[in-house]
């Protein structure tokens, strides 16, 4: 078995290398969605070796625009954007990552089941979440994170339970279809159960579907947490969360201090960008695009 | 004791539009070791007959009738579990498309390993070898039990599926028109496989349309028209002195190299299943119907010996060929 382990990472290495060798038409948003995802990661992990200086510690004179020693300027308290930028990063990873892991663990196995045996607790199911998809993604959010109370472990709850319907839809949708098909019937055939049907004949056949739709959600997640972070719904004072930061710098603005309120939103727009064009180049090449 | 017992089996689709009876009142047996071949044309209900015997009917079906017995063992009354515990086991299937019938994502010997795992014969290691030697046994070499069923052919994967159907040696295999999606030639060595698995003692069902293939190999045909068994009996005999009119017309339908030239297609169209036929259901297109074919139903009567057929002139016409 071990030889046919090597042999299947080979594989599954080459396979994800491989859609960036090559001209295909959208090759570009995949080579620069996953530049930018791969460099935020990277910020995220090496964020202590990365940061020039603490990001929660005065460290100069408040309100100094971009310079060599601070390439993103200061804040009002004389923190160092830059530092606050990269360890920002970490934050909203971890709190959108928790909250893809969260949506999947709910709406993958509900969604499968829903899909696969149908009748009366399909109808319900399904009812309950286009109820929940019917909420404005960010309403919804701001509701449970406001009765959860501010915390970065619940805004990733919050986010959650935002995304568990779009994973619930699109895995039911997909699992209709492939119950239907031949080799499903076949397995039938051979006597095997409807848990295995399930979870080792339809599910890997839904793992394209579900990379798609969780870098079109994550894109969509990381707004969704920034907006709750802006509105001070996500972390406390002083961690550095760039949507926090976002709203900090904001009644400066006007007054010319620009650096406060770009950088942190740059980063966020640049990281939902890059999530949305890898889930978009995936889904025109897996022609599965059906999300949101 | 047949192997195989089919009893007065009905079978409807309820759908919005109304009720499809699709198998009306089959009696039919299958022997040790015997291949019996089910012909008819598309909606002539042969594919729903051998899905209700493995108990797949596909929703809005059901059976509605009958009794099916597998060896002394009524199935239509075991426990879905139970029944899961027949299929694979007890009786295999092999289906019409081998392009569709893998799983796309899966190794060929994987595909068949998981028979013996979900019932539980062996752990996955042993398994594996197994469904080697399985697959080595129809003609796949070992060292192709790691390919994804897109990189064999279509005769390939349609001997990857008998693998499948075959690894527990059922008792009884069930080919839904197995090679319809193939060519001639390999179409040919396929129905070799099953021949080498019937000498072995399998009794085999075969579902087609073709009645070239069923008369080359078959112990005994089962021609079904609209949900009705309509003849029934010995190769031979079947073919040389067919006695239900249908019988007949579909073998004149059937171009012959060294015979007549000319083909004589069947006038007409199978009835609406909703709605079907009084008495004779084949009344409607038949030539020699006359009034008591369209109010009295024909039962099955014997024309030869084992050779049986549900026409009030069956005798009769038999005669004239």
């Amino acid at each position: 078995m071990a030889e046919t382990a090597g042999w299947s990472l080979r594989n599954l290495a080459s396979t994800l290398i491989s859609p960036l060798r090559g001209r295909a038409p959208g090759i570009w948003m995949l080579r620069v969605g996953l530049a930018i995802v791969l460099s935020v990661v990277a910020m995220a992990i090496f964020a202590p070796f990365i940061a020039p200086y603490s990001p929660i510690k005065r460290v100069d004179k408040g309100y100094l625009p971009p310079s060599r020693e601070h390439i993103m300027g200061t804040d009002n308290l004389g923190r160092d954007i830059f530092s606050r930028i990269v360890w920002g990063a970490r934050i909203i990873l971890k709190v959108v990552f928790t909250a893809s892991a969260l949506s999947m663990a709910v709406g993958i196995p509900l969604g499968l089941v829903s899909g696969y045996y149908g009748g009366k607790l399909d109808r319900v199911l399904s009812m309950f979440m286009d109820s929940m998809y019917a909420f404005p993604a960010l309403i919804l959010a701001i509701a449970i994170a406001a009765v959860l109370g501010p915390s970065p472990t619940n805004t990733a709850i919050a986010i959650a339970f935002v995304y568990v319907p779009t994973y619930f839809r699109m895995v039911r949708g997909q699992t209709l279809s492939l119950k239907s098909q031949l080799f499903v019937e076949a397995a039938r055939a051979i006597g095997a159960t409807n848990r295995s049907i399930m979870f080792s004949y339809i599910l890997p056949n839904l793992g394209h579907t579900i990379l798609v739709v969780f870098s079109l959600s994550v894109a969509d997640a990381i707004l969704t947490e920034a907006g709750l972070s802006f509105l001070g719904l996500s972390v406390t004072v002083p961690t550095p969360d760039w949507g926090y930061d976002l709203r900090k710098g904001q009644p400066f603005f006007l007054n010319g201090y620009w650096w406060m309120v770009f950088f942190p939103g740059m980063m966020v727009m640049l990281l939902a960008m890059g999530f949305a064009l890898i889930g978009e180049a995936l889904s025109e090449r897996l022609s599965t695009a059906q999300t949101r | 004791m047949r192997l195989l017992e089919i009893q007065n089996l009905t079978v409807n689709y309820y759908t919005l539009t109304g009720i499809v009876n699709a198998v009306d009142r089959v009696t039919l047996d299958v022997g040790k070791g015997e291949w019996i071949s089910v012909v008819g044309e598309s909606g002539s209900g042969k594919s729903t007959m051998a899905y209700a015997v493995i108990g797949l009917v596909p929703p809005p079906g059901r059976i509605a009738g009958g009794k099916i017995v597998l060896e002394g063992k009524e199935l239509t009354s075991l426990t879905p579990k139970e029944m899961r515990m027949i299929r694979g086991r007890d009786i295999g299937m092999v289906f019409q498309d081998p392009m569709t019938s893998l799983d796309p994502l899966r190794r060929i010997g994987h595909q068949v390993a998981e028979v013996l795992v979900e019932h539980g014969v062996a752990e996955w290691d042993e398994a594996l070898e197994r469904a080697k030697e399985m697959l080595k046994r129809v003609g796949i070499p070992e060292d192709r039990a790691d390919y994804y069923p897109h990189q064999l052919s279509g005769g390939q994967r349609q001997r990857v599926a008998i693998a499948i159907a075959m690894v527990l040696r059922p008792k009884l295999l069930i080919a839904d028109e197995p090679t319809t999606a193939l060519d001639v030639i390999v179409q040919d060595t396929i129905m070799d496989l099953m021949e080498e698995f019937k000498r072995e003692g399998t009794s085999i069902m075969l579902i087609t349309h073709d009645l070239a293939l069923a008369s080359e190999r078959s112990d005994r045909i089962a021609v079904m028209y609209a949900g009705r068994l309509v003849e029934l009996g010995p190769v031979d005999s079947v073919v040389e002195s067919p006695a239900h009119p249908y019988t007949q017309m579909l073998l004149r339908s059937v171009p012959d190299l060294w015979g007549p030239k000319d083909i004589k297609s069947i006038p007409g169209f199978p009835p609406d299943l909703r709605n079907p036929p009084s008495g004779c259901r084949f009344h409607p297109r038949c030539p020699y119907a006359t009034s008591k074919c369209s109010a009295e139903e024909p039962s099955m009567a014997k024309v030869g010996p084992q050779h049986y057929a549900a026409c009030h002139y069956a005798e009769k016409l038999e005669k004239q060929g």
